[in-house]
């Protein structure tokens, strides 16, 4: 999704307020963000935060 | 004073610490020179310098973001607690081994001297654990 839009994880970083190693750690999946954070991701894609995020124990 | 508030008790925090590293500088003083040193210049210089790193240390935590911020508290709670059985096991040895050349090293010629370097060392593995933790804890997450 980001890559779609051509932004590197800094320009993400940026425009979340976070730094590019958070943005790092939620992209490889090794930190969960807050639902705050979440929210904030959610609303700079336009999607619903189900649209970008799933539950690992969800049934495939 | 209400220290459900997150501010009040920051800065309450604060001034523990602060109170406590001055304690500490004041108490290696007195250890080496065999003498406290003036009462009104050491608090005006500890007021300083933690007025100094608040100053320094607010602005950058509100600048931190909820990863940097989770980081820093699983390296206190790993690292402090490491730290601190680390420490413990140093008191442990300084307390069979009075003797033993890391005590002499200190340099203290009193009891408050010696007290105040044993916190000095305590504070200090504690940090240089949080230190490890803190690089664990990123290593984790790369």
């Amino acid at each position: 999704m980001r890559a779609e839009r051509g932004w590197s994880q800094a320009d993400l970083a940026e425009r979340l307020g976070v730094s590019r190693q958070a943005i790092n750690a939620v992209e490889t999946g090794k930190y969960t963000p807050s639902l705050q954070l979440a929210f904030k991701i959610a609303r700079l894609f336009a999607m619903p935060i189900e649209g970008i995020f799933s539950d690992e124990d969800e049934a495939p | 004073m209400n220290l459900k508030n997150p501010k009040t008790l920051a800065y309450a925090g604060s001034l523990g610490l602060g109170a406590m590293f001055g304690g500490v500088c004041v108490g290696i003083l007195e250890g080496r020179t065999g003498h406290l040193p003036p009462a009104a210049p050491t608090a005006i210089v500890a007021t300083a310098v933690l007025l100094l790193a608040c100053a320094t240390a607010i602005p950058l935590w509100r600048r931190t973001d909820e990863v940097a911020r989770e980081a820093q508290q699983s390296a206190w709670y790993w690292g402090g607690s490491v730290g601190s059985c680390l420490a413990g096991g140093l008191a442990v040895y300084a307390a069979l081994a009075p003797e033993a050349p890391i005590l002499t090293r200190l340099g203290t010629v009193s009891l408050n001297g010696a007290f105040a370097a044993g916190l000095l060392a305590c504070m200090m593995i504690q940090i240089a654990a949080f230190a490890v933790g803190w690089a664990i804890w990123w290593a984790s997450k790369r």
